[in-house]
């Protein structure tokens, strides 16, 4: 076997876990228990697929009088590969740069670009696991409803297979660039921090722009869509030609320009590959080596500094809850997904809301103020709770861990005290998002206090709940034997299911409160149904998780 | 005290039983050291000793308590040293120390006179300040050692302490062994290198596929085996079969 097959064979395996899966099937009763369970999981997407499908349809029907039906193609597109192009920087930086395998890959004599290489294609699997159930249902629709030909059916799985190579390959050139500088530097940490939110904001800026010539806003551009077959597509995709090749080739197959098209993807998808390739050979190297290294000044301890840096004994709890801070906020993968992310997704919101004054968000909420002011505080609370729950710090906090977990099962701590500790540490990151998300609404779209406060209050009790829920499902499986910290969160399924669990208690609160407005209920007593709802939920979500952690703390095996 | 009564414990649904039907008993004021080759079940007792895994069977009772009954008490009696010195990379060696100082209680005065006369000992004076994750494997080792060793626990369990450590600090902690039973406290520790077993402990277990195959002093070893001379040629001879 080429030791590139060697290497990919065995970075696929580490990647899915494939082998411990197997053995674990195989061997130990417990997992074979989760098969009716995830039977049961994919049976409950089921309704969700159906209302995706009747959404794709109906807006099919409703391009296809005015010839944009394509349109509904690069939408798709466009939203995948930016998705991929986002979150694949950060999957990169973390696979090529802090593996913990490239101490043993290094050594070996194998080619840098081989390393690349191989890497590269697991986060492309990765890419076509998380691409597939939104695109895949898609574009069968598509085909269905446009009776397309039989080269739309050959064409749609090469063409899958390539979306996701542009953005991945653009996100891993950036990635090389910026370790090849950030290795350069003293505070590397520091840099991989300040470049990843560079990138990231550079990203949004893109998205909207690429929103922004959607030109969705102007009378002129809706008429231009009526003018010309599959102008909106072109539109769409003005910023970003390979959502408009791939769409064109799916779409046109063998006729017309979709030789042509498929041409420019394939060959664009080569040319920035080979790009990669090239560049991993000049730079992956000098990048990597020496990352971990610490430049750290060797100065003796003096006496007086013991005495003073000596802490005069804190609470065992207090002591863990800073132990919690530290290690999320100094491992940079971990603050870029925790406080980081709390600050910047609604900051981002902002942004968006004030580059679209003319459009109908501000808009929206205004109206909404006058004719339901209720309706306007619920939707305040939501926003408040997915700014500040929908990330990976409670859904991550045991995973985090990793192999230290030992630490934590053999010190004289009781795991009630070190559950309070954890459970504070992640409902604070909550707070810092509900916050920064209160003074997006506040100052950004001038949110009256009135409907504000109620709105705070609401997503402060709810955001207990769901930070212990989320504690709940790490606990009960936590992620311990990662190689990379971007595995405990970016990629760690806990984090995945905590965050659709959340949605789904949101949308069920939200078909709720729905139903209560159509009866005509009083908005105060809605509210305070509402209020009492989340705290209920709130108290035996944590009095749970406390019970759960006696049962479960001591099975965990460190 | 450690009294180990009858444990057991497999794996794979006892396909591979790791420890099978162990008895042994270190009383205080004693360094015990446990022997055996790789995969016998060394680390898995050392493991089930500390809570960090559950026995199928048996007990464990660390200076009266039982580790399954009241497990934070024997907990704070026992200090542990793994095999690999896992430790929180991003925080400082002086942090981390001064965490363990916070979850055992250990009052300033003394852990100011401890942790600087631990680091004079294990020579990491100069890297205190610095993040764990400059320092080399060890420096890792020294700071596990320290954070061990800072409570002043009644009872030690070490798994492999001698890896990675440089002769002068292998000696300070042979040293420090020795003051910690002058004081009355026990010690359990696993190795592999037969010289520093035979000078060192006072007692000797050797555990062979899960069952304890030898225990005792060095002499009574050699009586058991015919006046075999060394340690080595004795723990070849028990664990050939």
């Amino acid at each position: 076997m080429r030791p590139i097959w060697a290497l990919l064979r065995v970075d696929l395996k580490t990647a899915f876990s494939l082998s411990l899966l197997w053995r674990q099937f195989r061997m130990e009763k417990k997992y074979r228990r989760y098969l009716p369970l995830v039977g049961l999981l994919l049976l409950a997407l089921v309704p969700l697929l159906i209302s995706y499908l009747m959404l794709t349809e109906q807006a099919f029907r409703i391009l296809q009088p005015m010839g944009q039906e394509s349109a509904l193609l690069v939408l798709a597109v466009i939203v995948g590969q930016m998705l991929v192009f986002i979150l694949g920087l950060f999957y990169v930086i973390s696979a090529f740069y802090f593996s913990s395998d490239l101490d043993v890959l290094i050594p070996l004599p194998v080619k840098p670009h081989w390393i690349i290489l191989s890497k590269f294609t697991v986060i492309l699997a990765n890419e076509f696991i998380f691409l597939a159930p939104p695109l895949l249902p898609l574009f069968i629709m598509f085909g269905i409803l446009s009776h397309a030909s039989i080269s739309y059916w050959l064409l749609l799985t090469p063409i899958m297979l390539l979306l996701p190579v542009i953005p991945l390959s653009i996100s891993a050139l950036l990635a090389v660039g910026l370790m090849r500088l950030v290795n350069l530097s003293r505070k590397k940490d520091a840099l991989i921090i300040i470049g990843c939110l560079f990138l990231i904001v550079m990203q949004f800026f893109i998205q909207i722009r690429v929103r922004g010539n959607a030109g969705g806003d102007s009378s002129e551009a809706i008429l231009k869509f009526f003018s010309d077959r599959n102008s909106l597509m072109n539109i769409i995709g003005r910023n970003f030609p390979p959502a408009v090749w791939a769409s064109k080739a799916l779409a046109l197959g063998f006729s017309s320009s979709g030789p042509l098209n498929w041409l420019l993807l394939a060959g664009f998808s080569a040319l920035l590959f080979y790009g990669l390739v090239l560049l991993s050979k000049k730079m992956f190297y000098e990048g990597v080596i020496g990352l971990s290294e610490i430049t750290a000044k060797r100065r003796k301890i003096s006496s007086r500094e013991i005495e003073r840096k000596v802490l005069a004994g804190r609470h065992p709890g207090r002591a863990i809850f800073w132990r919690e801070v530290r290690l999320m906020n100094r491992t940079p993968m971990f603050l870029l997904n925790g406080i980081l992310a709390v600050i910047i997704i609604p900051a981002v919101i902002i942004i968006a809301g004030i580059g679209n004054q003319k459009g109908s968000l501000a808009f929206l909420l205004n109206w909404l103020t006058k004719s339901s002011p209720l309706a306007v505080t619920l939707i305040a609370a939501s926003f408040f709770l997915i700014s500040g729950c929908l990330n990976g710090t409670a859904s991550s906090t045991f995973s985090r861990e990793g192999r230290q977990f030992w630490i934590s099962k053999v010190i004289p701590v009781s795991w009630h005290r070190q559950i309070l500790a954890k459970f504070l540490h992640s409902y604070l990151v909550s707070l810092l998002g509900i916050t920064v998300a209160a003074l997006v609404l506040l100052i950004g779209f001038k949110l009256r206090l009135r409907l504000l406060g109620p709105a705070l209050i609401l997503a402060m009790v709810a955001s207990v709940f769901f930070t212990a829920v989320a504690m709940i499902i790490d606990l009960n499986r936590p992620l311990l034997n990662w190689t990379n910290p971007q595995r405990a969160i970016k990629q760690n399924l806990n984090v995945v299911i905590a965050m659709v669990a959340e949605l789904g208690v949101l949308a069920a609160l939200g078909f709720f409160s729905a139903f209560l407005i159509s009866k005509k209920i009083p908005a105060i007593l809605i509210y305070l149904l509402l209020l009492a709802v989340s705290l209920a939920l709130s108290v035996v979500s944590l009095s749970f998780l406390l019970r759960f952690a006696g049962k479960k703390y001591p099975e965990i095996e460190a | 005290m450690i009294e180990i009564r009858g444990v057991s414990k497999s794996f794979n649904r006892g396909e591979v039983k790791a420890v099978d039907g162990l008895d042994l008993t270190v009383p205080s004021s004693e360094i015990f050291g446990f022997l055996g080759p790789n995969g016998a079940g060394k680390t898995t007792t050392i493991k089930i000793i500390v809570g960090l895994l559950k026995p199928d069977r048996g007990t464990i009772v660390i200076n009266g308590v039982d580790n399954q009954k009241e497990p934070l008490k024997c907990k704070s009696m026992t200090t542990y040293v793994p095999d690999n010195p896992d430790v929180y990379e991003r925080l400082t060696g002086l942090e981390y120390l001064n965490f363990i100082g916070d979850i055992y209680g250990v009052e300033k005065i003394q852990r100011v006179e401890r942790i600087s006369r631990w680091l004079e000992t294990f020579e990491l004076a100069a890297a205190v300040k610095n993040p764990i994750k400059s320092y080399s494997h060890g420096m890792r080792q020294k700071i596990v050692l320290m954070a061990a060793l800072l409570p002043e626990p009644e009872t030690i369990v070490l798994d492999e302490p001698l890896v990675g450590l440089d002769p002068r600090a292998a000696h300070s902690l042979k040293e420090a062994m020795h003051e910690h039973c002058r004081r009355g406290g026990t010690i359990f520790f696993s190795t592999h290198i037969m010289e520093v077993a035979e000078k060192l402990c006072d007692r000797l277990g050797i555990i062979h596929k899960g069952r304890l195959v030898a225990c005792g002093t060095m002499d009574e070893l050699k009586r058991r085996t015919g006046e075999i001379e060394s340690l080595e040629t004795i723990f070849l001879e028990l664990t050939e079969k």
